[in-house]
């Protein structure tokens, strides 16, 4: 009895230092957000006054101002996550394609050429797209001009502001996908192939028929984390267009940020975070969901 | 199987797309070494007419506005201790969990793969509200510590030390050992892989984090090299594209050096991460 | 700073071992140096304005031994998100620190400013001593809650080089709306893509739109609501757009700073922006001419500015600390001509008006010149907050996407709905 009693205990000590983090740094967080987003919090006054669930009711208010920022937000986070997440999964897959139908040398080269600008931050990525992109000063409408083509409004037209976001992110992180989805190439195995091509099976086929299947499960991973990843964008509208033209670059999450530090009003800002929470765990559970009734 | 031909053209798509993933960085660089006024009116030419390292002289010139050597010293800084941190603590909790009788060990368990659904938003103002409790933002403190509360670790290794074969440590019980001694010595060397994948991952997220370290610093010297350079082209690097440029080029450099040495065991990590 | 990043990571080690104790323990007393008393002092002089306002400083505590000023600088960018947390009292206050005049209703309503009244009796600073426009814009409700440094109107910047070579006097700026249209189209040159006038489409819109909105006679708020679709403010918004559409004096689809890489490069021969920018046109070697906005309005002369006043902290009530601060003021009411180096130009009477030196430098007599009629924003506490729409809404017109009068609309809607909150 004793000596269980002490085996435990040292037991605990093993999962007590982890614990410990996660209650300060998540779950207490995540208690004291949704305490937040139930009071009129503004940062200068020091009184808080609780107004049940006014803030939430504010967002589904068409009238009330948190209601545009949240809806518009959302809209512009939708937008890009629709653009992005297509192109993260069908351009990683083909870039892993292409290297892996390459000779065995070169293979290594380019899958490290691909992965580079995955090692730089997102500041240094955005400041070298708007250099590439300046309207009147960057390569690519140089050359453009130079074919007698006219110059694009790469960061001040629609759509022409998301097209760079997208690319600029596309530049940042495919290397990233593509790694994840050579290795999952690889693991398919040989004798499915060989099959295949007994069966007279050309090369179209048995990327349709044979590989794609699978790797399902790498492709639904990919999905999911690129979904979300996309869903947190920030960064790249904050430094490339400042959310214009206009609003209309202007992301959820730099709602939230304008509403917490610009407005001082962390009560809306804290529950404007926790529906944007609520929306993104919904979504993954849904592509789970619908991926796996498929099978 | 396949022809030479096709084999050509393979080769040749991939050089095109290499360029892409390429040219920016060469251009940044061409950049770097003009002077402002050149850098805008240079056209489509690359090189620069004249050659000058006065970008890299003021961008690194002991300017208080832009210690860049101190942002990455910053940046390396947080991202090893933080993951140090990660490490330690996640193999411990993953190692109890998985082979020792913790107890309500099915709570636990529950609780913390299910913690991984969980948005980083939620989480993002009551942290920074905490922080700024305890008087702690614009220290390092804010910027390592919020990253250990991810579960992700403890996920990864947990399936790792499930799947190790138990005679080895019952081999060491047997022999006298305790549980301390047969974590350090037993399963923590086996382990070595996953948990530097696991390392890999929790740095990179660190480094390359943008929002938080933004809104959590405001003093010069505390700013990680993403969130300097940031500020830099909203501040005074407007329109010196140039200047702007010797700074990226400079923040990224020994990054791309490390990233070329180190990514084979990045690739091997990423095999590795369970990523089925 | 050392201590707090030690701090920092001590806090990192114990947290890592899983000991929570020990938390703010040895925060230090910010006590005396050499018996002297010690000043905390905030400013958000981050950019060439920095150096000016620090050798101020240490003029001021090498000129008397009672008295120490720290002077912090936060950058710009977190100056008034770190001023919130101080307010908020979790984060130890300045006793002195700059507030940006748009600022002062905002933090004055919520009576988080000392009113200085008393003060500025006592160390015989006087409102006869500044700029009557920077003056009363620290009076709130019968209260003086500021002490001006600066006002920073819009200027107008042109190419001197580029005058001469369309023919037009370098000398002689344009000083209304018929003359500034005028020789925009003579400095245009589409061939060359060269043009009159870039008209920005996001920043320093904040300060151009007010401009010729208040130059054609309107109000941004009437009577507490938001006021941006006035006749006045449609007036102003197609005249700048129309500068793009009908005038061709600019390119369309400017982006963000556009206007000012233009400037660099010699193909934007005139622009508007803040005194400011003045380092930045040196720095670059371009021959330049600095004059008042031109009156691009229809009905009076007015300027947008806004300015940097000195303000204390409502939590500020050791009096031994208040009498420095108010040596200090008084210091920096005579000695600004150091301030003035960076293109600013002081609010101080004895600068503008008096200071010889200044009045031979090329800039800030310009500035200055503005001083009578220049505007600030409106006095309501959320201006930052019920203009942004206003801005969003005219980046959108002067880019074509929206009427002028549809835009204005829209933002005025937007707006209503934030001061119903």
């Amino acid at each position: 009895m004793n000596t269980t009693w002490k085996s435990k205990l040292t037991s605990s000590l093993f999962v007590l230092p982890y614990l410990i983090l996660f209650t300060v740094f998540l779950l207490i967080p995540i208690v004291y957000g949704a305490w937040m987003s139930l009071h009129n919090w503004d940062l200068l006054n020091p009184v808080h006054e609780f107004v049940g669930l006014k803030n939430y009711a504010k967002i589904f208010d068409p009238k009330s101002y948190v209601h545009n920022l949240f809806f518009e937000g959302l809209k512009n986070t939708l937008k890009f996550v629709v653009f992005s997440v297509p192109l993260l999964v069908v351009v990683g897959l083909g870039l892993a394609l292409l290297i892996n139908s390459l000779p065995g040398r070169l293979k290594g080269l380019f899958r490290t050429v691909y992965f580079i600008p995955y090692s730089v931050s997102v500041s240094v990525v955005a400041i070298i797209w708007l250099w590439l992109l300046d309207t009147n000063s960057g390569l690519i409408n140089n050359y453009l001009t130079g074919l007698n083509l006219p110059a694009i409004p790469w960061l001040t037209d629609m759509p022409w502001a998301w097209v760079s976001i997208v690319i600029a992110t596309l530049w940042w992180t495919i290397g990233f996908n593509m790694v994840i989805f050579i290795n999952a190439l690889n693991d398919v195995s040989e004798e499915l192939y060989e099959a295949g091509s007994l069966d007279g099976a050309n090369r179209w086929q048995r990327l349709i028929y044979i590989t794609l299947p699978s790797i399902k499960p790498t492709m639904l991973f990919v999905l999911i984390t690129s979904t979300i990843a996309s869903f947190n964008i920030y960064g790249q509208p904050y430094l490339m267009t400042r959310g214009g033209p206009g609003t209309e670059t202007k992301v959820l999450l730099m709602n939230i940020v304008d509403e917490a530090f610009k407005q001082r009003q962390l009560g809306n800002a804290a529950a404007m975070s926790l529906l944007m929470a609520l929306l993104m765990i919904i979504i993954s559970v849904a592509q789970l969901r619908i991926s796996n009734r498929k099978e | 199987m396949q022809s030479k031909a096709s084999k050509t053209v393979v080769i040749i798509v991939a050089i095109l797309i290499g360029l892409i993933f390429i040219v920016p960085i060469i251009w940044m660089l061409a950049t770097s070494f003009k002077t402002d006024q050149e850098a805008f009116t240079a056209g489509l030419k690359w090189l620069p007419e004249v050659f000058t390292l006065e970008n890299y002289q003021y961008a690194l010139g002991g300017n208080a506005d832009t210690p860049v050597l101190q942002w990455m010293g910053n940046s390396l800084f947080v991202g090893i201790v933080g993951t140090l941190i990660v490490l330690v603590v996640d193999t411990l909790a993953a190692y109890g969990l998985a082979r020792l009788d913790v107890p309500f060990k099915k709570f636990f368990i529950a609780m913390f793969i299910g913690s991984l659904t969980i948005p980083w938003v939620i989480t993002f103002l009551p942290l920074y509200m905490e922080f700024n409790t305890f008087g702690l933002l614009d220290t390092y403190a804010v910027l390592i510590l919020p990253y250990s509360a991810n579960a992700f670790g403890v996920f990864l290794l947990y399936q790792y030390f499930r799947g190790f074969p138990k005679e080895l440590e019952e081999a060491a019980f047997l022999d006298g050992a305790n549980k301390w001694q047969v974590f350090t010595k037993v399963v923590l060397p086996s382990a070595r892989p996953v948990i530097w994948t696991l390392a890999i991952f929790t740095f990179m997220g660190i480094y390359n984090d943008f929002l938080w370290p933004l809104v959590t610093t405001n003093s010069p010297g505390m700013r990680t090299i993403t969130t300097g350079i940031a500020v830099m082209q909203q501040g005074s690097f407007v329109s010196s594209p140039a200047k702007l440029m010797a700074l990226t080029s400079i923040a990224t450099i020994p990054a791309v050096l490390l990233f070329v040495i180190g990514q084979r065991s990045f690739i091997k990590g990423v095999t590795q991460s369970g990523i089925k | 700073m050392n201590k707090k990043k030690w701090l920092g990571v001590a806090m990192t080690a114990a947290l890592a071992i899983g000991s929570l104790a020990g938390c703010s323990s040895d925060k230090e007393a910010t006590s005396s140096k050499g018996g002297k008393d010690k000043i905390t002092y905030w400013a958000p002089f981050s950019g060439a304005d920095g150096p000016r306002m620090k050798n101020i400083v240490a003029n001021y505590n090498k000129s008397q031994d009672k008295y120490e000023v720290d002077l912090q600088i936060v950058p710009q960018t977190d100056y008034y998100k770190t001023v919130d947390l101080a307010f908020s009292g979790q984060k130890s206050a300045p006793d002195l620190m700059i507030m940006h005049t748009d600022q002062l209703t905002n933090y004055a309503e919520k009576n988080l400013l000392k009113d200085m009244t008393d003060t500025i009796e006592k160390n015989g600073v006087k409102a006869e001593d500044y700029s009557d426009t920077a003056w009363q814009a620290g009076s709130i409700g019968g209260k003086q809650y500021s002490i001006p440094l600066d006002i920073h109107p819009l200027v107008l910047y042109y190419n001197k080089d580029m005058f001469k070579a369309a023919g037009l006097d370098p000398e002689k700026a344009p000083t209304n709306r018929e003359e500034f249209v005028a020789a925009a189209k003579k400095l245009t040159d589409e061939s060359k893509k060269q043009y009159g006038f870039v008209v920005p489409t996001l920043w320093p819109n904040q300060f151009i739109y007010p401009t010729v909105f208040f130059q054609n006679g309107g109000e941004l708020m009437k009577d507490g609501k938001p006021n941006y679709n006035s006749p006045e403010g449609v007036e102003a918004l197609t005249f700048l757009s129309e500068l793009v559409t009908k005038e061709k004096v600019s390119p369309a689809n400017v982006q963000q700073d556009g206007e000012v890489t233009l400037f660099l490069q010699g193909k934007n021969a005139m622009q508007l922006n803040g005194p400011w920018m003045m380092e930045q046109w040196d720095k670059a070697g371009i021959n330049y001419g600095v004059a008042p906005v031109p009156q691009l309005g229809t009905k009076q002369q007015a300027v947008y500015a806004n300015g940097h006043n000195f303000v204390i902290p409502a939590s500020v009530k050791d009096s031994k600390k208040l009498e420095g601060i108010s040596d200090f003021l008084k210091y920096a009411a005579d000695n600004t001509m150091e301030w003035a180096k960076s293109g600013q130009a002081p609010a101080s009477k004895a600068i503008y008006e008096q200071n010889d030196e200044f009045k031979k430098m090329v800039q800030q007599p310009q500035v200055a010149k503005q001083f009578e009629y220049a505007k600030f924003a409106p006095r309501v506490a959320n201006w930052g907050q019920l203009s942004e729409p206003l801005w969003a809404e005219v980046n959108l017109a002067l880019l074509g996407k929206k009427d002028p009068q549809k835009a204005l609309d829209d933002a005025n809607k937007k707006a209503e709905q934030l001061v119903q909150k």
